[in-house]
Order: structure tokens, then C-alpha cells, then sequence
């Protein structure tokens, strides 16, 4: 701090250096009438000097003197070529620098600022105090890409009365990408004409899903806009992964899927199963057949994966139609016929063995959304009542104990007000509308009142949206995808080397994301 | 004389028992446990017929496996299976009373080569005496009131019989070699209550009589659905020397069947499991031997767990292929087959190769290797002491069986390349996502439909940008809320005031992020395929290609109070199967609609125009094709909308055809001057004038055709 340093009798401070002007105070603590003279050198070389005689309230309040010992020196615009410099100002005829120099510094005619930075929109003021009548166009880079351009020249009366410029340098640039709202920080550079860079911050545009509704409704009355009409499915289509279902976010999703079941009198929360309130790993389903023949110590690995690739799409292929023309595989079925080819003398054993290595194997690499747990507990308070839509190969009893199991984890109960459908038992699913009539048959309940969120396009938004259901989509993130695509991939390149081709076309082409 | 076929050409038991163990067993294992998955998950309620004379031999496989591996009979695990008499021939005598006119086009298929009296001989099972009488089968029927009567009573008998053998059940699974379905296709035609499955060894391009054709048919070990080598899948190569599979299953001890007794009801399974065992008991060529020895290797390893067993039969396949298409001499011997009855009731039977005769006539030899069964053998006979020679026609006759399509699915990975599937990337892969944009300015009735448009879409990748120009945002917000479009992937881009075509495409792309760009106005439609065939295509032609288009329909329609009412649809300048830069510079022949292209390209040009009123789509594609091609898509996928009937919403292209001619002038103009201040706009320059005299000659020519 500068009252610690011993350098004689001068103290002082370097303030700032906005545009050309540097700004600070000098003071004789011996001789306080004394108005001291500095000398300001850029990169050690004089270019300009002046008094430090300028009245400060705040060095007055300070105790030092009388408080007028404040100084601003202009510098010449030579200066401004874009290359760093080194600028220090220091007491004339001694080599004292006030405290604060030397400063490493671009010197920079502009001088603005960013004053806010939501709903897409920047806004902010720029001047150039070379010239206050000019209006510097402005280029806005974000992560390093030009997205926009503006004139800094918008009316902004709270400048004049700060007396900066002539009131007309504001503006305000919309973020022209919907692609940038996420959870990530980005680089926003603002660069003038003339290549000064007047701000280049980290920011984050917008807090995670509360602040989507305003995007949407706020916008509507400002000119040109960009909206996102469904916000939420938005987002967690373009989140980068989905920890943000842990973040504080995930409490202001649950209590915005609150008010809407509250705002419509839903009467029943129905909530897809996997990928959606218990959520998987970035594995290909072919990987994770892979991991759970390898989590089975009894019997031979990659033969129980090919036993079960091949059972799993003949079970697909020979289950008879239920009434709503569902196929479903049933893994019962497919574990009954793998042990038969296992050839072992206790059946039942081996039933149980790859029963249990399955809900084991999903206990362990899926993991309950957090914000619609909290949303379930929330709903059954308000005696809202939860069914768990799902399809798969997975029967009842499966999905029971692993759900059971990833509640307690979270110590809460699964409860008996949930109840569970699942397609492989009932022959009927969510794809071809039967699970969504049976909800509304047995519940004896209209459409209007369910709510459903889940991850499929088709059988978790447009088949219940056309039987006039409430639907919430929640799609797989694009990330998320990419590397399950990925992941599937590179399985049948490690595989090729290993089996048949027509084999991998027959019985693994099939398990595309 | 020595006998060529079983002395000269004889494999030794060494040899034999070598070619089991490498290839013919594993290949057999690997079979017989798909099979035996296959039956497992078709439950106990399919009924499982293993069919004459191949599906015997392929029980004997099923039996040694079951006995060695579970120590248990057939019956003990798929106790509902039987035998089923049947053969190409008894299979179309069953239609004769089923539907004589599709027994008569049937007949027609099998025998392709044949004359009506050829065929009707064939069918009763009369010696041919080579004398023709009529042309028409039909009239051979109705003269021999005998022979018909006949026929008619064979068909019935079958019908009795199958229904007899299939008893309740639903499901009928029938166990044969393969290859095209031609037993199948009649079973198929007459019990259509049943549904019926054939498991096939390998499955080849299916029959098809007026459209009809087998509809459940699988392939256990290869498909090559149009009967050709794929190179890529080496199991296919089996295909083009299948004699030998057919040859391997063939029992040489129980003859074809070509009619159905009133004994066959009572021949039980335990009366045909006696025939097979006595079958393999009396082996009367090598082959037989060499169906031993695999039985042999079955038994020795029925207990291999399944991943050894396929990594095995993967290596079989390929060194298989190899022996078929480059065979040694030894190979020969091992795979020649042996001489198989033409079937069908016809008499004869043929050799899969000839002997070789030792002539330097390269004619009759060529003549001799087109004749054989399997050419690649034969090439090697002929050529024994010439390898230059060999390899050569080796080569030539490659060409010939192989299939240049490709597996589209699979084809990069088949070939032993980086995986990336062009259909699966261009579907799920966000690095490939297209922006679809939609320009609107208050016309709801079109919005709604390009919504639709948009929703069925087979490839959902994408962010759809609906640029509202300066109308009303309500009624879009309410489309866009009521439709089925993937919520998650639709923004908004609001105008106060209206700023134009090409600034709102322009502020549409610009709020957007993805690889590809289309224009999708509001009008407009698509198939359903467009997005799925456009991006794929471009993925797979990068380095070609940075922009494709489609055929497209010209649609002409009228809208009266709510409804859009389509009067014709007609190709749109049907002509374009390339893109030419110079045809480009007469006049714009694609709509925006049909093109799809990449971003790269878009900012190197700084995107549209936006001081066009008109043609700034034409003004796009000249600077692009300066920057890169465009392919085509030869399949109509989009749809070019046009109000040219009634007076509601007609088209901005009718209504604007004064102000087209203007700016067509001042487009021209605009590069001519450009190549006045940069010589880089020479050469388009040039050609644009060129192109001026085109068109002008065009007209001209056009209103003299015209007799204007």
C-alpha cells in the first residue's frame, strides 16, 4: 500500500489511464502547500507533464491537505498505435513513482462500458474522446467469431449528465444466436473500427432455465427479437451434459413444472423412465450389453454378449403384437433363452444370475434426475398422482427394483402412489399410444389433466400431444448423442476383427442410437 | 481311361479332413448355432419343418449338435419339428387348384427357357419326346382332360398335406438351403392365414411374380439380395459357387421329391430320421465324406462358447471367398460339387465343371469356362500351366459376379475404413445439423403446412429458423405451438418491419449454427426423405460437393377462404441432372426449395444480396458454383408451390415478372462492370454474355417453334 512506502516525503497514486487520459494525485507530505509538478514517461521516455493541483473530495476526506493535489494529463495521440506500452508518472526532477506505475497498458481512445448483458440483448456506451461526435461502428466476437455489428450512437441522457460526450453514444447489439444460451461462459470482445478493443469479458449469458420464460415473454415488445418458443426443451437440447439437472437449476425447473401443473389442474405427472428421470451413461446400448456380459463372473463374457445381442433382436422380431400392435422384446425371455444355450444344469440359477447382473448393471451407471425427483415429491404434496411410462424389454419388476433402489440411494421412498408401466409387461406402450390410453382408461381421467415429460420425439411428445395430452419434451442433449453415436461406432470397430460381417449387419446394424 | 470326376479330381481324406476342420466345420457350427437361436426364440408354438432334400442334412447338423452338446435328442428341445416333402416342383402343383392363372405364371418362371410342352411333361412327369404341338400351355390343359384332372388332384393332395403337417399352428418356420424363395413363394400365396418363415442357409434375390414375393425369409449366414458377390461381405462369395452348398446338402441316397402319395400322410419322422442315417451310412462321392467329417467337427465341438465359434467362421469366410474366386487345383477337387439332377421333373442333370480338353483354342476354351456352373474353377482347369492367363480371366470374371452396389448402411465400415456412417451422422450427429429457414410475413395457411413439411422429416437434425418478416407474431406463435414439429429445435426471428427476402434469410442463417444451410419458404414443401438424402449425400461427397439439390415438382394450386386446393403437379426443369456454371449464367434453374449447402460457403460469400428485391436466389447460386459445385439428386424430394390459378396469394414470381426483367439486366450488368475494375470477374463475365446470346437464340428459336 502506498502509506507503507518509504520513498521520502512525495506519496501519490497512479488512478487510471482512460483513452488518453491519466489520471492520479501527488502530494508533499512535508510541504503540503506544495503543488507538486509530474512527469509522465511512456516506455521511460517523457511525452508529458502537469500539476497535481486538481480539488478531490475524496483525498480531502482522506486527510490529505486541503485534498486539491489531483492531476489529469492528456496524452498525444501518437500513443495510439494498438501496441503496448509502459506508462508511469513520476514526481519531476526526482525518480519517485507514485504508486500504482508503472501500468502495462494499450493505449485506448475509447472509453465505455457494458451495462447489461441479459435477455440477448448487450447493452452499453462507447466514446471516442478523441472526437465525441464521432460514432464508432462496433464488432461484437463471440469466442472469437464476429456475430454482430452496431453504431455506438443511441441517445443515453445519463451520459450527458455525466458529462461524457454528447449523449449520444449507447447501443445495444442483439446476440443474433440463440446457440449461445447454455450453461458455458463465452468471450464477448467488442472491437472498434479501428481495431481497439473496448471489452473483452468471460460471461455467461443467461442463469440456466429460470430465465427462459422471460427471454420469451420480455422480448415481445422490443423490436426485433429472437424467441424460443419452448424453452426448456431448448435448453436441454443444447446443455453440454446434464450436471446441470444437479444445479440450483434443477429446484427452479421443478417449481416452474410445479406452477404449470397447478395453472392447468393437472391431475397426474407422467414421466418417462429412462433418459429421462433416470438417466444413462454416454455408452451405445451394444456397450453397455458389452459391460454387463463382463459384470457376470460365471460364465464366459463375450459369449453371453453375443447370446444376448442375438436374443434381444430375436425376441424383438418373433413378440407376437399386443392390442395396440406393440412389439416388445421381454428380457425374461431373453435371459430364458440365453441359459438354455449356456447348457447348465440349474436353469434358474443362471436366470438369476443375469437377472440380478442386470439390475445391478443399471443401478450402477444411471443416475435419477435430480429436479423431476424433486418435482415427484412436490406433485405427490399437492396429491398430484405419478405414473412412470416406459418403453422397453425391462418388465416391471426390473424397473421396480432398480427405481427402488436409486430412491433409496437419494433416501427417499419410492413410493406406492407411484405406479409403474411398463411396456414389456403390459404389451402395450407409449409408441403406439395404448400405455397413454390405458393411464387415461384405468385412471378414469380426460387428457387434459396429465401431464408427460420425457425424451422421444416421437412416443413421449407427438403421440400423447395428438391424443390432447400436456407434453414437456426433454430430448437427449446434442452432445449426449454425439458421443453415444460415437461410442457405437467405435464398438463395431473393435468388434470387425472379431465376428462375421454379415453378422454385425444382421444382429448389431440394429442397435444404431 | 481314368474317370476324370473320381479319380483325377479326387481330394484326399488329408485334404478333406483339413478343408472340415478350416473351413467347412467352423462355417457349419457357426450355422447350426444360429439355428438353434432362432428356434429357441421362435417358441414352441412355430411349427418347424425341415424340408426335403437339403433340410435332412441340415437336420443331421441340428442332431449331431443338440446330442453332443446337451446330451439330449432334437425332441427333447424342439419337440413341435417335423419332416416336410417338398421341392420346387410339388410347390407349384399346389397352385394349380389354388389359382390356375398365377400356377400358369408361376410354371412359366421356373422353367424360363422352356416350351409349353417342355413345361407340361415337366409337370406330369412324362418322358419329353422333343416334339412341340402348341404355343400356349393353357391349351395343352384343355385338351388332356386326364392331365389336368391330375394336376388338380396333386394340388389338392398337397394342400391336405401341408395343412396336415402345419396342424394349428400359427407360425410356420421352414428349414432349407435357399435360395430365392421359389418353394416358399406358392406355400406363402395359398396359406395366407399362417404366417410363414423360411430359415435359410443363404438367401439370394427373391422371386417375384406380379409383385408378389416371399415376404419372411432369412438369410442365417449371407443375404445377397441381387444374387451377386458382395465384396465387402465375404460370405457372399458363396452365392456365386452355390452348387457346392447345394451339393453339400444334397443326400445322394433319397431322390427329389416331385409328387405328394396318399403314403407320404403316413411316412412318420422316425421313417425319414432311418432314411438320413442310412444316407450318411452310404456315402457314394467325397462329398458325402466331406458331410461326415463336418458332422464329425460338429460333435468334437459343440461346446465351444460362441465368440470363439465366430471369430473362427469369420476367418473361414474369407479364406472360402479366396478358394471360390481363386482357386487351386486342390480347391478344385474339394470344391467342385458333384453332379446334381436339373430337378423339376426335367431328366438330366449337370456337372459343375468340364473336363478340359488340351487345345490352344482359346475361343472354345472361354466357351467352356462361360458354360460351367462355376467359372473360376474352370478357369483353373483350363489354365493350369498359364498363371498369367489364369489370373487374368480370374479377374474378368470377378468383374462379372461381384455387385458394384454398395451396402449403403455399412459401406464405409464394411470396407475396413474409419467408421462414419453418412446416414447415422447426417441423422444424429450435431456436427452435421442442418438450419432450415423459413421466411413468413402473415400467411398462416402456408406456415401450417411447411410446419408439416418440416415435422416428417425422416432426419430430425436440425434448427428451424421462422423468420417472421414485419407480420402479425401471434398467429405464427400458435402455428408453431400446435404443431408437431421437434420443439426443442424451433426459433423464432422476429421483424418489426418487414426488411426483404434475402435480409431475412440473411438474419435467419445468421441466428443460427449449423453445418448446413436451406431455405424452406413458407409456401413450399418437401418429401419426407429431402433432409435424410440432401445431408447424407453431402456428407459423402464433402470433398466434392458443397452444395446439392433435388428434383422438384412444380406444383400449381389455388387457395379459396381456408383451404390450398393442388390443381398438377409437373417436373420442374426436368432437364438438370449436373449444375453448370455457364448454364447457371442464363437463367436460375433450381428454387431454393431443392438446395441445400454448406455454411463455409455462405460466409465466404457474405450471404445474400440484400440490395435485390428479386432474383437475389439467382445472384447466390452464380457466386457460389464460383466457390464450389453442386451436386444432384436425381429423386423429386421438394416441392416448387404455385399459386397460378384463383387470386388469392399468388406468387411473388408471377406478380414480379416485370421487376425480374429489370433486375435480370441489372445483375447482368453488375458482374460485367466488376470485371471491369477485377480481372477475376473476367471469365464470368464472358460467359455471362455468352450466355445472353444463349438465351436470346433460345427464344428465338422457341418462338419460331411456336410459329410465332
Amino acid at each position: 500500500m502506498w502509506g507503507n512506502r518509504k520513498r521520502g516525503k512525495y506519496i501519490g497514486y497512479l488512478d487510471s489511464i482512460d483513452g488518453l487520459t491519466v489520471r492520479g494525485w501527488a502530494y508533499n507530505k512535508e510541504n503540503p502547500q506544495e503543488r507538486v509538478r509530474v512527469v509522465v514517461l511512456v516506455d521511460g521516455k517523457p511525452v508529458a507533464e502537469g500539476i497535481a493541483d486538481k480539488c478531490r473530495e475524496d483525498l480531502k476526506k482522506a486527510g490529505i491537505g486541503d485534498g486539491c493535489y489531483g492531476f489529469e494529463i492528456k496524452l498525444p495521440e501518437s500513443l495510439l498505435d494498438n501496441k503496448q506500452h509502459e506508462v508511469s508518472v513520476v514526481v519531476a526532477n526526482t525518480s519517485t513513482h507514485l504508486s500504482n506505475s508503472p501500468i502495462n497498458i494499450v493505449l485506448n481512445p475509447y472509453i465505455g462500458n457494458i451495462d447489461s448483458l441479459d435477455k440477448l440483448i448487450i447493452k452499453g456506451w462507447v466514446i471516442d474522446t478523441r472526437n465525441p461526435n464521432n460514432k464508432p461502428t462496433l464488432f461484437l466476437y463471440i469466442d472469437n467469431k464476429l456475430v454482430a455489428t452496431t453504431i455506438a450512437n443511441n441517445q443515453r441522457p445519463d451520459l450527458e449528465k455525466l458529462n461524457l460526450g454528447d449523449g449520444y453514444h449507447g447501443f445495444e447489439i442483439k446476440i443474433p444466436d440463440g446457440n449461445y444460451i447454455d450453461t458455458d461462459e463465452h468471450t464477448i470482445k467488442i472491437v472498434t473500427e479501428d481495431g481497439f478493443v473496448v471489452y473483452n469479458k468471460k460471461v455467461r449469458f443467461i442463469s440456466p432455465l429460470s430465465s427462459f420464460k422471460d427471454v420469451y415473454f420480455n422480448t415481445k415488445d422490443m423490436g426485433d427479437a429472437i424467441l424460443i418458443p419452448f424453452p426448456i426443451s431448448r435448453y436441454v437440447r443444447i446443455t453440454k451434459d446434464r450436471r446441470v439437472f444437479f444445479t440450483e437449476a434443477s429446484h427452479t425447473l421443478a417449481s416452474q413444472i410445479m406452477n404449470f401443473l397447478k395453472e392447468n389442474k393437472i391431475k397426474i405427472l407422467s414421466l418417462d423412465i429412462f433418459d429421462t428421470l433416470l438417466l444413462r451413461g454416454s455408452e451405445c446400448e451394444l456397450e453397455r450389453f458389452f459391460l454387463w456380459a463382463k459384470s457376470i463372473q460365471e460364465f464366459d463374457s463375450f459369449d453371453v454378449f453375443l447370446k444376448r445381442i442375438i436374443a434381444h433382436k430375436e425376441a424383438y422380431a418373433n413378440a407376437s403384437p399386443g392390442q395396440d400392435g406393440t412389439k416388445e422384446g421381454d428380457i425374461n425371455l431373453m435371459f430364458r433363452n440365453i441359459c438354455a444355450t449356456l447348457n447348465l444344469t440349474n436353469q434358474d440359477d443362471c436366470f438369476e444370475i443375469l437377472k440380478n447382473a442386470e439390475i445391478q448393471f443399471e443401478i450402477l451407471n444411471t443416475y435419477l434426475n435430480p429436479a423431476l425427483v424433486n418435482l415427484i415429491f412436490l406433485a405427490l404434496k399437492e396429491n398430484i398422482e405419478i405414473v412412470l411410462l416406459t418403453d422397453t424389454y425391462l418388465t416391471t419388476d426390473f424397473v421396480k427394483s432398480i427405481l427402488e433402489q436409486k430412491f433409496a440411494e437419494m433416501n427417499r421412498e419410492f413410493n406406492n402412489a407411484i405406479t409403474v408401466y411398463s411396456s414389456a409387461s403390459l404389451r402395450l406402450s407409449k409408441r403406439q399410444g395404448g400405455l397413454f390410453d390405458l393411464v387415461i382408461k384405468t385412471k378414469n381421467i380426460s387428457p387434459q389433466e396429465i401431464l408427460h415429460i420425457g425424451d422421444n420425439l416421437n412416443s413421449d411428445y407427438k403421440i400423447p400431444k395428438t391424443k390432447g395430452i400436456h407434453t414437456l419434451y426433454m430430448p437427449i442433449s446434442e452432445e449426449e448423442l454425439k458421443k453415444r453415436l460415437e461410442s457405437y461406432y467405435k464398438f463395431l470397430e473393435n468388434i470387425q476383427a472379431r465376428v462375421p460381417k454379415e453378422f454385425i449387419k444382421e444382429y448389431m446394424g440394429y442397435f444404431n442410437p | 481311361m481314368r474317370n476324370f470326376w473320381t479319380e483325377d479330381l479326387m481330394p484326399t481324406h488329408e485334404e478333406m479332413k483339413e478343408f472340415v476342420n478350416e473351413i467347412l466345420g467352423p462355417i457349419s457350427l457357426y450355422y447350426v448355432n444360429l439355428l438353434e437361436n432362432k428356434l429357441l426364440n421362435l417358441g414352441n408354438e412355430a411349427k418347424v419343418l425341415f424340408c426335403f432334400r437339403s433340410g435332412l442334412r441340415i437336420y443331421a447338423l441340428v442332431d449331431a449338435y443338440i446330442k453332443s452338446k446337451y446330451g439330449k435328442s432334437v425332441e427333447e428341445i424342439f419337440n413341435n419339428f417335423d419332416f416336410l416333402k417338398i421341392s420346387r416342383l410339388i410347390s407349384a402343383k399346389l397352385l394349380y387348384d389354388i389359382n390356375y392363372d398365377f400356377f400358369v405364371k408361376f410354371v412359366k418362371f421356373l422353367y424360363p427357357y422352356k416350351t409349353p410342352n417342355e413345361i407340361y411333361y415337366y409337370l406330369l412327369g412324362i418322358p419329353y419326346g422333343g416334339y412341340d404341338s402348341v404355343s400356349d400351355i393353357h391349351t395343352l390343359f384343355k385338351q388332356d382332360i386326364t392331365a389336368s384332372q391330375h394336376l388338380k388332384e396333386q394340388s389338392n393332395l398337397i394342400f391336405s398335406y401341408l395343412k396336415n403337417k402345419f396342424s394349428e399352428a400359427k407360425k410356420i418356420i421352414l428349414i432349407d438351403e435357399g435360395w430365392s424363395g421359389t418353394v416358399h413363394l406358392p406355400i406363402q400365396y395359398t396359406f395366407q392365414d399362417k404366417e410363414i418363415i423360411s430359415l435359410y442357409f443363404g438367401k439370394s434375390k427373391l422371386i417375384k411374380i406380379d409383385n408378389y414375393t416371399p415376404a419372411n425369409i432369412h438369410g442365417l449366414i449371407f443375404s445377397a439380395p441381387e444374387g451377386k458377390f458382395i465384396p465387402d461381405i465375404p460370405e457372399t462369395a458363396m452365392i456365386i459357387h452355390r452348387h457346392f452348398i447345394e451339393s453339400f446338402f444334397e443326400p445322394s441316397n433319397i431322390p427329389t421329391a416331385d409328387k405328394i402319395s396318399h403314403e407320404d400322410f403316413n411316412l412318420n419322422k422316425e421313417a425319414i430320421k432311418n432314411l438320413i442315417a442310412k444316407d450318411l451310412k452310404e456315402p457314394k462321392c467325397y462329398i458325402d465324406i466331406l458331410f461326415n467329417l463336418t458332422l464329425d467337427y460338429i460333435r468334437e465341438n459343440a461346446q465351444k462358447p460362441l465368440g470363439e465359434i465366430l471369430i473362427e467362421s469369420r476367418n473361414a469366410f474369407e479364406k472360402l471367398r479366396d478358394k471360390i474366386l481363386y482357386p487351386s487345383i486342390k480347391d478344385v477337387k474339394i470344391l467342385k460339387g458333384k453332379f446334381r439332377d436339373h430337378g423339376l421333373g426335367m431328366e438330366g442333370g449337370i456337372y459343375p465343371l468340364l473336363p478340359p480338353i488340351k487345345t490352344s483354342d482359346n475361343s472354345e476354351k472361354i466357351k467352356r469356362i462361360e458354360q460351367a456352373l462355376w467359372h473360376f474353377g474352370q478357369i483353373t482347369l483350363e489354365y493350369l500351366d498359364n498363371p498369367k492367363e489364369r489370373l487374368k480371366l480370374w479377374q474378368v470374371f470377378r468383374r462379372r459376379v461381384e455387385t458394384k452396389k454398395k451396402e449403403e448402411y455399412f459401406s464405409e465400415f464394411l470396407e475396413g475404413k474409419k467408421f462414419q456412417n453418412p446416414i447415422l451422422d447426417a441423422k444424429y450427429n450435431c456436427d452435421f445439423k442442418t438450419a432450415i429457414i423459413t421466411r413468413t410475413k402473415d400467411r398462416a395457411i402456408f406456415l401450417e403446412r411447411a410446419a408439416i413439411s418440416v415435422a416428417n422429416q425422416t432426419n430430425q437434425n436440425y434448427d428451424w429458423i421462422v423468420v417472421n418478416d414485419g407480420g402479425e407474431l401471434k398467429p405464427v406463435e400458435e402455428i408453431i405451438n400446435n404443431s408437431l414439429v421437434d420443439p426443442s429445435r424451433v426459433l423464432i426471428v422476429h421483424h418489426n418491419k418487414s426488411k426483404g427476402m434475402e435480409a431475412a434469410s440473411n438474419s435467419g442463417i445468421r441466428s443460427s449454427t449449423s453445418k448446413f444451410i436451406v431455405i424452406h419458404d413458407d409456401d413450399d414443401t418437401w418429401e419426407p426423405k429431402f433432409l435424410e438424402k440432401t445431408v447424407s449425400f453431402l456428407i459423402k461427397n464433402s470433398k466434392k460437393y458443397k452444395g446439392v439439390i433435388t428434383k422438384t415438382w412444380y406444383v400449381s394450386e389455388e387457395v379459396r377462404g381456408n383451404q390450398i386446393i393442388i390443381h398438377n403437379k409437373i417436373p420442374y426443369q426436368d432437364w438438370v441432372d449436373r449444375v453448370v456454371l455457364a448454364e447457371m449464367l442464363v437463367s436460375n434453374f433450381f428454387p431454393p426449395i431443392a438446395f441445400v449447402f454448406d455454411r463455409e460457403i455462405y460466409e465466404k460469400l457474405g450471404g445474400f444480396d440484400e440490395s435485390l428485391p428479386v432474383l437475389g436466389d439467382w445472384d447466390f447460386n452464380i457466386r457460389f458454383l464460383l466457390h464450389g459445385d453442386i451436386g444432384v439428386i436425381p429423386e423429386f424430394l421438394a416441392n416448387y408451390h404455385h399459386r397460378d390459378v384463383g387470386q388469392d396469394f399468388r406468387n411473388s414470381v408471377l406478380d414480379a415478372q416485370r421487376l425480374h426483367a429489370e433486375y435480370n439486366a441489372i445483375l447482368r450488368n453488375k458482374y460485367l462492370r466488376l470485371a471491369s475494375e477485377n480481372t477475376k470477374y473476367l471469365p464470368l463475365a464472358i460467359l455471362f454474355n455468352t450466355a445472353y446470346y444463349q438465351e436470346d437464340t433460345r427464344f428465338r428459336i422457341n418462338s419460331l417453334k411456336g410459329g410465332g
